[in-house]
């Protein structure tokens, strides 16, 4: 099972699967983060507790405990 | 003249201030941070009509910022509240051009309310500038409500925005549409062909009435509960519910709605919108390369706030000069006027040496203020609260507590407030217990004397720096130890907007530190005031004519001036000792007697519950009126002859720690919601405070000295 953690800094991707309670799911939906979206990773904080990530035209940021929820695959450069 | 009222509602960021700012020109605040505009604000403006010679009173409600109408946060609950159940005629719903996608998520939402709206497609400008066209008559379209492009930075489109609010006002009703999934608007299509056939007589449309019976909301259930319709009714509902849940693979209709908006949300925003691709990168996201850098972005934060504070006593230091010969000059002429009676101490040595120690301060305060502006409107602090979540977070706290912290830095009062933002009790509680370990503006006054009296200008700023660190350290700590043993519980996610970079407006600048210097100022002049002559009064009295005349005649005795003058010295500072501040501070001197503090040090710390202005204006009293000769050598030189090291180091780790002020703790109990959480809070602080200065007046003793 892959998590954005798995990434490095550049790295494009798509969200999976997210394994979070309703309200999160939610919340993060409102900054559209749901399955199917595609992604890059901008930066990593130190121990990459948190990371910066472009999801459509906005930037939004995530702890390592929501990282652990989302469920990601990476996308190869020339595909995405 | 009809008076409209609009709703005014958008995600964070978007420009919804700088827009209402735009159209009236009043004076609002425009933050870049979400939790800015928690209260909603409201303003008027006149609108006439002249080809139907009708005038206009429009009201425009600015709610808070909202992603969508969740309870997740307080800001959200408040919007969401307003739009169900408050009485308005019209949504505005200002919407970011350069993020259609996600904006019109909340669009969606909003549509479904069925409420009258005009959509204002905000930052055109910009969204050219980044390659992005948007077919606003499109939108309109699709959506069923007026789409308006403007541009609060140009003023485009706000004329236009005007009209359409009047016109969609005018209107009987609403036009706006969703449109969702085959498979819903199948359902709904069998449930409005019931109602159609059976002629059911309704006051709102039969699709709405479809549609919130398939979202299972409870008021609609009711009303039709008691219809004879009801029995016909119910197993087709069932049986569309049964294809829906079929069809999505879950039972949870809120999720199923959701995901229905964000589809329409998704396909609005790519019929109407074409983005021309571009390799290059955004301005955001080369700031971004630099300041969020894994490794030189604490250090650049870090050096950013010490240039702050160097700022702080670098360039304040100039004005303070100035001001404090002002004050002295002026005091000189109040003796002059008043005579050296009790008139003539009053004002001299009670107002205006109380009130002018605290205005002196003044230019500080204000640069402290602008640079946390700076922060705030540039777009850094969402940038901070990122690069010091993963610290911030092990000891307790959550990213997003850096705002209310640093702020705390100003002013606990908004402080305290400003923790708002965070969602979850626990870190809010944690958050508002270890604001006060964040030295405010206030506390400054009282550092930059001690400081200044103890060390030399040029290691006076980096002293300075050191103070405000170790307060924050020690609140980290603090928080560390209340969150194993206090605040237990899960943790807020981190979920947060980073917004684009933005060049702060001079005009929110000169707002925020014009306002916070009318404050300052005020306070200066009303409590500070009134707290100087009561210090002066408690000073002062009661008097002790028989002693004085024995000193006198002992004084007339002698032919020596020297002695004359030691006398003299003796005699104010015995006044002094036996006045009610005198006993006050003897009373409880025992309490700070183990930290190296004299009665006096003592009464300056007790009267800074009050505010901790009142300290420095309490030891201006205090220490002015023992001075024997005439020409003042300055409050600072005073403490200096009169205070030891140790001592005042231990003055200083207590006023880092120890409650704020009476303002600060009113507020404190309200956000922390009761008095018993300020009577822990008043038991913690004060016991940290003694036993910290108890520790460091030991450790100063051992190696100062």
């Amino acid at each position: 099972m892959m998590h954005i953690y798995h990434l490095k800094k550049g790295d494009k991707g798509k969200i999976v699967k997210i394994n979070a309670g309703k309200t999160l799911k939610a919340r993060m939906k409102s900054f559209g983060i749901y399955p199917g979206v595609e992604f890059e990773v901008k930066a990593f904080s130190l121990g990459k507790n948190n990371v910066e990530l472009q999801v459509g035209r906005s930037l939004v940021a995530l702890r390592k405990g929501e990282m652990d929820k989302i469920e990601v695959e990476r996308l190869d450069h020339e595909e995405a | 003249m009809q008076k409209i009222v609009v709703a005014l509602v958008g995600q964070p960021n978007v420009g919804k201030s700088s827009l209402i700012n735009a159209i009236s020109d009043a004076k609002l605040k425009v933050g870049n941070f979400s939790g800015v505009t928690v209260e909603k604000t409201e303003v008027v403006f006149n609108y006439c009509d002249e080809v139907k010679c009708q005038d206009y009173e429009v009201h425009i409600i600015d709610l808070p910022g909202a992603y969508s109408l969740n309870d997740y946060t307080i800001e959200e609950r408040v919007t969401k509240n307003f739009i169900e159940k408050e009485d308005y005629d019209l949504i505005v719903n200002v919407v970011d051009a350069t993020n259609l996608e996600r904006n019109l998520l909340l669009t969606t939402e909003l549509l479904e309310t069925g409420r009258k709206m005009v959509i204002a497609l905000n930052m055109m400008d910009e969204a050219e500038k980044e390659g992005i066209k948007i077919d606003a008559e499109q939108l309109s379209e699709i959506l069923g409500v007026p789409c308006v492009p403007t541009s609060a930075s140009t003023k485009e489109g706000i004329k236009a925005l005007e009209e359409a609010i009047v016109e969609v006002y005018r209107k009987p009703t609403t036009g706006s549409k969703i449109v969702y999934s085959d498979v819903i608007e199948e359902e709904i299509a069998k449930i409005v062909k019931f109602f159609e056939e059976k002629k059911f007589t309704c006051k709102i449309p039969y699709k709405k009435v479809a549609v919130k019976l398939l979202k299972e909301d409870k008021d609609i259930y009711q009303y039709l509960h008691d219809q004879p319709i009801w029995i016909e009714l119910l197993p087709i509902i069932r049986e569309a519910l049964n294809h829906i849940y079929i069809h999505y693979g879950t039972k949870d209709l809120d999720e199923i709605f959701e995901d229905e908006r964000l589809a329409f949300a998704r396909g609005a925003a790519l019929e109407v919108m074409t983005v021309e691709k571009r390799k290059e990168k955004t301005l955001t996201e080369k700031i971004d390369d630099i300041l969020i850098n894994k490794y030189f972005g604490i250090p650049i934060f870090l050096f950013l706030m010490w240039g702050l504070f160097q700022l702080t006593f670098e360039f304040g230091a100039i004005p303070m000069d100035y001001i404090d010969q002002f004050f002295t000059a002026l005091a000189d002429k109040a003796k002059d006027i008043f005579g050296n009676g009790e008139l003539g101490s009053v004002i001299s040595d009670g107002m205006i040496s109380g009130v002018g120690a605290v205005i002196m301060f003044l230019p500080n305060i204000l640069i402290l203020f602008l640079g946390i502006a700076l922060l705030e409107t540039t777009g850094y602090m969402s940038r901070v609260s990122f690069l010091l979540d993963g610290f911030f977070h092990k000891f307790g706290l959550h990213g997003k507590s850096f705002i209310p912290l640093v702020t705390g830095f100003g002013c606990s009062v908004p402080a305290y407030m400003a923790a708002r933002t965070l969602k979850n009790e626990k870190d809010r509680l944690l958050t508002l217990f270890i604001i006060g370990f964040m030295s405010c503006g206030a506390r400054l006054p009282i550092y930059v004397l001690f400081t200044a009296a103890f060390f030399a200008q040029d290691v006076a700023g980096n002293m300075l720096f050191l103070i405000y660190l170790t307060g924050a350290m020690i609140g980290l700590f603090a928080a560390k130890i209340l969150n194993v043993l206090v605040f237990k519980g899960e943790d807020e996610p981190f979920v947060m907007e980073m917004p684009k970079y933005r060049w702060p407006s001079l005009r929110l600048l000169w707002h925020t530190v014009y306002s916070q210097a009318l404050m300052y100022l005020q306070k200066a002049g009303t409590f500070i005031l009134a707290a100087s002559v009561l210090v002066w009064f408690a000073s002062n009295y009661p008097k002790y004519p028989e002693l004085e005349k024995a000193y006198h005649t002992k004084i007339e005795q002698t032919t020596e001036s020297a002695k004359k003058a030691e006398l003299e010295h003796q005699l104010q500072a015995k006044l002094l000792e036996e006045s009610y501040l005198g006993k006050i501070g003897k009373a409880t001197e025992p309490f700070f007697a183990p930290l190296g503090m004299d009665w006096r040090l003592s009464v300056a710390l007790e009267a800074g519950l009050a505010a901790k202005e009142v300290v420095v204006s309490t030891m201006g009293v205090l220490y002015s009126l023992g001075e024997t000769d005439e020409t003042s050598e300055g409050l600072k030189n005073q403490i200096r002859k009169n205070i030891p090291l140790p001592t005042a180091i231990a003055f200083i780790v207590f006023v880092m720690i120890y409650l704020p002020c009476f303002a600060a703790s009113a507020v404190f109990t309200r956000e922390a919601g009761g008095v018993k959480y300020l009577v822990y809070l008043f038991i913690f602080t004060t016991t940290t405070a003694w036993v910290l200065s108890f520790i460091a007046y030991k450790l100063a003793g051992v190696f100062l000295t």
